[in-house]
C-alpha cells in the first residue's frame, strides 16, 4: 500500500508547475496524433511508398514448358530430382551458403510461376531458397496456383544433396548446370583442401551458361518461330519423298497397376559400372541408349507375358517408349530453360517370322533412333509445334479452358505411350571437386513406369520411378543386367511404411 | 548392405525384403565383401572398373543406411468443400422429396435451394481465394450481387436488389478492398487490378439509371461517384503499374 501511495504522489507532483503540466500534456497529445497519422500513412502506404509499387519483370513460358503446369497433378507433379552423394554427411549451413552463391548466378531460378488470363508466366521474385532436411517423399509438387513459391528446392539427407526442380522451369540439362555449381560451391566450402590447388575449371564450366541473357534465352522461339525457313541451320527441306515409314503401332500396351497408397512415387535407384555396360552394348554394336531401351522393352514384355500366362493370344501388340531428345546438341544454346523434343521408340511383338529376341529388339530400336535423331525429322516436328503455339485461335482461348484442352490432349497422346526413359548422358565436375562426389542419381515424378539414367565418373545410375506398387518391370530389367554379369547395387524408398499416418497439411490441393 | 539371392543385386539399407521381388534378403557379410574386394585388388587397376566400384561400396559399407527417410503415409482429409457439397445435395434432395409429397408447402424449396446455393458459392469462393484477400472480395461482390438479384427475382420482383442492395454492396466492397490492401502492406501490383475491377463493378449502377430501372437514385449515384473517384485516382497515380500488370496477365 505504501509503495502505491508513493507512486501516486510522485506522479501527481511530477510536474514542476501548471505550465509545465500543460506542455507535457500537449506533447503527449501530439504524440498520439503522430501515432494515428503514422498509422494512417502506413495504411495507405501502397499509394505513397515506392517499394510497394514495384513493377516486377516477367517472362513468357517457352513452348515445351507450357504443357507442364496444365497437366500436372498430385501424382505426376512434373518435378524431377537430382541427387548427389558426397563423401561425408551434409553440413546444412555450408549447403545453405553454397546455395545462396549458386542462386545468384541463376536468375531463372528466382522465378515464381503465376497464372494469367491466357497463359501462365514467370514472375521475378525476391524469395530466398532455404535448404531443408529431407522428410518428405521424393518429387512432391512445387507449384501451387495461388502461392508464390520458388520452382525448385534443395534438400539434404545424410550424405545426399537433392535438387528438385519443376519441369516447367528447366529441363534436366539446365538443372544439371545448377547442380554442378551448387555441388562445386559446397565442396569448396566443406573441404578447404579442395581449394588448395588452383581450381581447374573444365571447359564446360567456362562457357556462357552463367551469363544471364543466355540462360534466359528462349531457344525454342529463337530457332523455330521464324517466318523465313532459310535461316534454319539445315538448308534441307524436310524429306518427303523418302519419308521414313512411320512405324505403325499395333495396339499399344499401356501399363496399369495398383497405385501406391498415398500416391507417392516408387523410386528404385540402381548403380553399376558403366564400362561393363558399354562393353556389352558394343558387343551388340549398338549405343548405350539403344541397348537400355531394348532391355526396357524386353522387361516390359516379360512382365506382360507373365501376367497373361493363361491367355494364349497371338495378337500383335506394341510397346512404345517416349524418349526426350536434347536439342542443344543440334542448336547451339546455353539456355537453362527447357529445350528438348520427344520421340517415340517402339517394338511390335508377335510379328510373323520374328522371335522377339533382345537382338531383334535392339536392331529395330537402333533403326528408329537413327531416324529419330536426324535433324530434318526433328525440325519438321518442331516447326509444326511452333506453328500450333502461334495459332491465333489457340492463343486467345482463356487459360482455364486451355488447361482442360491440354490435359485432354495429353491424355490422348499418352494412349500411345507405354513407358518413358531418358538418358542424361555424362555429368562431370571440375577435377578438384570430382573426388568428393560419389554418385549422381536423377529421377522424375511419373504417371507410368519410367527411368532416367546418368553417368558420373565410371558409374552409371539407372533410376526408376513409378506410381505403382508393382516392381516387376524394374525387377525384370535389373535381373536381365545381372544375368549378363553386371554388378548392380540398388536402393529404394519405402512405399508402404509401417506405423502411423500423418495428415496432409502443407500440400493440400483444394 | 543386403543381398537378394534371386535378383543377384546388392541392396542399400537395412530393409528385410528385396524391393524388386519382395523376397527376404540376406546380410552381405563385410568379411565376404572384403575378400571379394581383395581378390579384385590383386588385378591391375586400370583394367577393372569393377574393383573401384566395389571398393567404393566398402568405404560406404560401415555407414550403410537407407538412402531415403521413412515417410509416414499421408491420409487424405475430406476438404471442407467436399463435405459442404455432399450436405447441400442431401438437404436439397430431402426438401425436394417433401415438396413432391406435400406440394402445399409452396415456395419453400426455392428458398432452400437459394440458401444452399449461396452457402456453397460463398464458402467455395472464400476457401479457394483465401490467399488473396483482394481477389476474394471481388469474387464475393460478384457472387453476392448475383445472388441478391436472384433472390429478388424468385421472391416476386420488386427491384430492391438493384435499387439499394447492389449499389450499396459495391460501395462496401470498395471500402473493404481498400482496407484489406492497407492491412496487407504488400506490393500493390498484386492487388491493383482487383481494386480497379471492384471500382468498375461499382459503375454498373450507371446502367440502372440510364435504362431507368430504378426510381430511388441516391444509392446508384453514391456507388458511381465513389467508383469513378477511385478509378480516376488509379489512372492518375498508378497508370504505369496498371498497364504493366495488364500486359503481364493478358499477354497472348
Ligand atoms: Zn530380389
Amino acid at each position: 500500500m505504501n509503495s502505491n501511495k508513493a507512486k501516486h504522489y510522485k506522479s501527481k507532483y511530477k510536474y514542476k508547475s501548471k505550465k509545465h503540466y500543460y506542455r507535457v500534456k500537449t506533447k503527449a497529445k501530439s504524440k498520439v496524433f503522430d501515432g494515428i497519422k503514422q498509422r494512417f500513412l502506413n495504411f495507405f502506404s501502397y499509394w505513397t511508398k515506392k517499394n510497394l509499387r514495384k513493377r516486377r519483370n516477367w517472362l513468357d513460358l517457352e513452348n515445351a514448358s507450357k504443357l507442364f503446369p496444365s497437366v500436372m497433378n498430385s501424382t505426376d507433379t512434373k518435378v524431377f530430382r537430382f541427387t548427389a552423394t558426397i563423401k561425408d554427411d551434409i553440413d546444412p549451413q555450408l549447403l545453405q551458403m553454397a546455395l545462396d552463391q549458386a542462386y545468384k548466378h541463376f536468375p531463372l531460378y528466382h522465378a515464381v510461376l503465376r497464372r494469367g488470363i491466357f497463359w501462365y508466366y514467370y514472375e521475378e521474385s525476391e524469395l530466398n531458397p532455404i535448404v531443408k532436411k529431407e522428410t518428405d517423399y521424393p518429387c512432391r509438387s512445387l507449384f501451387h496456383y495461388d502461392k508464390k513459391k520458388l520452382l525448385f528446392r534443395v534438400l539434404y539427407y545424410r550424405n545426399r544433396i537433392h535438387l528438385e526442380v519443376f519441369h516447367s522451369l528447366s529441363d534436366g540439362t539446365g538443372a544439371s548446370w545448377f547442380l554442378q555449381l551448387l555441388i562445386s560451391n559446397y565442396i569448396l566450402l566443406r573441404y578447404p583442401e579442395s581449394r588448395s590447388q588452383r581450381i581447374e575449371l573444365s571447359e564446360e564450366f567456362q562457357n556462357p551458361r552463367y551469363e544471364f541473357s543466355t540462360q534466359l534465352d528462349d531457344s525454342f522461339a529463337r530457332y523455330f518461330h521464324k517466318q523465313k525457313k532459310s535461316k534454319s541451320i539445315t538448308d534441307k527441306k524436310p524429306v518427303n519423298n523418302n519419308k521414313p515409314k512411320k512405324p505403325k503401332w499395333k495396339r499399344v500396351h499401356r501399363i496399369h497397376g495398383l497405385r501406391t497408397q498415398d500416391n507417392r512415387m516408387q523410386i528404385i535407384e540402381s548403380e553399376m559400372p558403366v564400362k561393363d555396360l558399354l562393353q556389352i552394348s558394343k558387343q551388340r554394336n549398338v549405343t548405350l541408349s539403344v541397348f537400355l531401351t531394348a532391355v526396357f522393352i524386353e522387361a516390359i514384355n516379360k512382365t506382360i507375358k507373365n501376367k497373361n500366362k493363361n491367355k494364349n493370344n497371338n495378337k500383335e501388340y506394341s510397346i512404345t517408349i517416349s524418349v526426350p531428345i536434347n536439342l542443344r546438341q543440334y542448336y547451339p544454346s546455353y539456355s537453362a530453360r527447357n529445350f528438348f523434343a520427344t520421340t517415340l521408340i517402339g517394338y511390335t511383338f508377335g510379328q510373323e517370322g520374328k522371335k522377339d529376341t533382345l537382338d531383334e529388339i535392339c536392331d529395330c530400336v537402333a533403326d528408329q533412333y537413327s531416324t529419330a535423331t536426324q535433324i530434318e525429322n526433328i525440325e519438321q516436328k518442331l516447326y509444326s509445334l511452333a506453328k500450333l503455339e502461334k495459332n491465333v485461335a489457340i492463343r486467345t482461348i482463356i487459360r482455364p479452358v486451355k488447361d482442360v484442352i491440354l490435359r485432354i490432349g495429353n491424355d490422348i497422346n499418352n494412349l500411345n505411350i507405354t513407358a518413358a526413359l531418358s538418358n542424361m548422358g555424362k555429368i562431370s565436375f571440375p577435377q578438384n571437386i570430382e573426388e568428393y562426389v560419389d554418385q549422381i542419381y536423377v529421377y522424375t515424378a511419373a504417371s507410368r513406369p519410367q527411368f532416367v539414367c546418368i553417368t558420373h565418373k565410371d558409374v552409371l545410375t539407372i533410376n526408376f520411378s513409378s506410381p505403382y506398387q508393382d516392381t516387376e518391370i524394374q525387377m525384370n530389367f535389373l535381373r536381365r543386367l545381372t544375368e549378363m554379369g553386371i554388378p548392380v547395387t540398388i536402393g529404394a524408398n519405402e512405399v508402404n511404411p509401417p506405423g502411423i499416418k500423418q495428415q496432409e497439411i502443407e500440400h493440400e490441393i483444394l | 548392405m543386403k543381398f537378394c539371392n534371386s535378383c543377384k543385386v546388392k541392396i542399400k539399407g537395412s530393409r528385410p525384403i528385396c524391393p524388386l521381388c519382395k523376397q527376404p534378403v540376406v546380410d552381405l557379410a563385410e568379411t565376404e565383401l572384403t575378400k571379394y574386394d581383395l581378390l579384385k585388388e590383386d588385378l591391375p587397376k586400370a583394367e577393372t572398373a569393377n574393383a573401384d566400384f566395389s571398393k567404393n561400396d566398402i568405404a560406404k559399407n560401415d555407414s550403410s543406411f537407407d538412402p531415403f527417410p521413412v515417410v509416414p503415409l499421408y491420409f487424405k482429409q475430406y476438404t471442407l468443400l467436399t463435405v459442404l457439397t455432399v450436405i447441400s445435395v442431401i438437404v436439397y434432395g430431402i426438401m425436394l422429396l417433401i415438396y413432391l409429397n406435400f406440394p402445399e408447402s409452396g415456395l419453400l424449396p426455392r428458398y432452400i435451394f437459394f440458401a444452399l446455393l449461396s452457402l456453397w458459392l460463398l464458402v467455395s469462393a472464400i476457401v479457394r481465394k483465401r490467399r488473396n484477400v483482394a481477389k476474394s472480395i471481388l469474387y464475393q461482390l460478384n457472387i453476392i450481387s448475383l445472388l441478391l438479384l436472384l433472390l429478388d427475382k424468385i421472391s416476386n420482383w420488386s427491384g430492391w436488389s438493384i435499387t439499394y442492395a447492389i449499389p450499396l454492396l459495391a460501395c462496401v466492397a470498395l471500402f473493404a478492398i481498400m482496407i484489406a490492401i492497407g492491412f496487407i502492406q504488400k506490393e500493390f501490383g498484386d492487388y491493383v487490378l482487383y481494386l480497379g475491377a471492384v471500382a468498375i463493378v461499382g459503375l454498373i449502377p450507371l446502367l440502372f439509371i440510364i435504362f431507368a430501372w430504378v426510381d430511388v437514385l441516391w444509392p446508384s449515384i453514391l456507388s458511381i461517384s465513389l467508383s469513378s473517384l477511385m478509378l480516376t485516382l488509379l489512372i492518375i497515380f498508378r497508370y504505369r503499374l496498371i498497364v504493366h500488370e495488364l500486359k503481364k496477365r493478358l499477354h497472348l
